[in-house]
């Protein structure tokens, strides 16, 4: 089996997927936030941390592709996988060190700028 | 062509008085903190003088000599993300409902890590019009190419002088309307005159009219240092106002 190929398909996949996640949390945050004025509950945070981890794989294949010698169409999609990597855990951050409570505006926040991230990185990696 | 030209002149200027600034808030910033007290208004404003510090530095080395990474700078610091930083210190003192200041912080920290590499590595720039002691305002549309980091522009600007501006003059109507704290009240019309100049500077920039820009940043970083010192040595200058609700802390308290 070739290398390349197969991480080029998951890289595909997982972009794909985190968008619907990314949409489904944010609409999750969304209601919990605004509809139920309600705190982060323990489960979303652990979904938000999954989220997370996937975006950290989904990196280090786009690393190990770009290694292998695989390159984007534009180069402005490494920024936007930097800045994929880093938009959720800036916002849980902030979450898990507020003091002030009910804090499900950051993940509002950072959903909304992932789907947001997301939606440029795949714009500006396929051909 | 003579290489001391007065943007040459005024961004030594800027920088001196941006990193003197940035120092004397950093160092209250860093103050506060040691006592326990919670200032990140003050460290978004250190941020925002020191890439203010930045831009005009890269000035000064860019009328000597080409390099595409000082130009780089000179774009990021100056262009695109100085003004929301310098605002986001006002949106600290403003925004006190949730967790709304620090989620606007994050979103700008993410917008700067990612516009920086962008800027410095991956946007192609055209040197050929560049000569020593040339104003980069002159320029720019030149060495850079439209779109690419360049879209971030407005977005940033509008972001930053709604924030600094609109925010120092709330703050200012507030207190006068309260009659409470008058230098305080100065103070922040004056950051508000000191936000409006650079934006004014940069939007004749975009008419080609690039000699009131250097002037502009210079003049507004002073009138918002005037500013920040009237605010920081106010005493309790306030009138007796028994029904006197609580303020905002204000600008630069």
């Amino acid at each position: 089996m070739d290398l390349l190929p197969t991480l080029l398909t998951i890289h595909y996949w997982i972009s794909r997927i985190g968008i619907i996640v990314g949409l489904v949390m944010l609409v999750l945050a969304l209601y919990i936030g605004l509809v139920r004025h309600g705190d982060v509950t323990k489960w979303f945070r652990r979904g938000t941390y999954a989220v997370t981890a996937f975006i950290g794989i989904e990196f280090l294949i786009g690393v190990t592709m770009y290694a292998m010698g695989a390159r984007p169409h534009e180069d402005v999609h490494i920024i936007y996988g930097f800045g994929a990597l880093l938009s959720l855990p800036f916002f849980i951050f902030v979450e898990t060190t507020a003091r002030k409570r009910p804090a499900m505006g950051s993940y509002m926040w950072a959903f909304a700028l992932m789907v947001a991230i997301f939606m440029r990185s795949i714009m500006t990696g396929a051909a | 062509m003579p290489l001391i030209t007065l943007p040459l002149i005024f961004s030594l200027i800027t920088t001196v008085i941006s990193i003197v600034f940035a120092v004397m808030v950093l160092s209250r910033w860093r103050s506060a903190l040691k006592e326990g007290k919670q200032r990140p208004h003050l460290r978004a404003w250190g941020i925002g003088l020191i890439l203010y510090a930045i831009g005009a530095f890269s000035q000064v080395v860019l009328t000597f000599t080409w390099s595409p990474i000082f130009f780089g700078l000179w774009y990021w610091a100056g262009a695109l993300v100085v003004a929301p930083w310098l605002g986001q210190g006002t949106v600290y003192l403003l925004v006190r409902r949730g967790n709304i200041a620090r989620n606007i912080e994050m979103a700008l920290l993410l917008v700067s890590i990612m516009t920086l590499p962008w800027t410095l590595f991956l946007t192609k720039m055209d040197p050929t019009a560049w000569h020593a002691g040339i104003d980069m305002n002159e320029i720019v549309k030149l060495v850079l190419q439209k779109g690419g980091v360049r879209a971030f522009v407005p977005v940033m600007n509008v972001w930053g002088t709604l924030e600094l501006v609109g925010g120092a003059i709330y703050s200012a109507v507030l207190f006068n309307r309260k009659q409470v704290l008058r230098s305080r009240m100065i103070g922040n019309w004056l950051i508000a005159a000191g936000g409006l100049l650079p934006a004014l500077g940069g939007a004749l920039v975009a008419v080609n009219l690039t000699a009131f820009n250097y002037l502009g940043i210079m003049v507004g970083v002073f009138l918002i240092f005037l500013g920040y010192l009237q605010t920081a040595n106010a005493t309790d200058d306030a009138r007796p106002a028994p029904q006197r609700r609580a303020a905002p802390e204000t600008v630069s308290s």
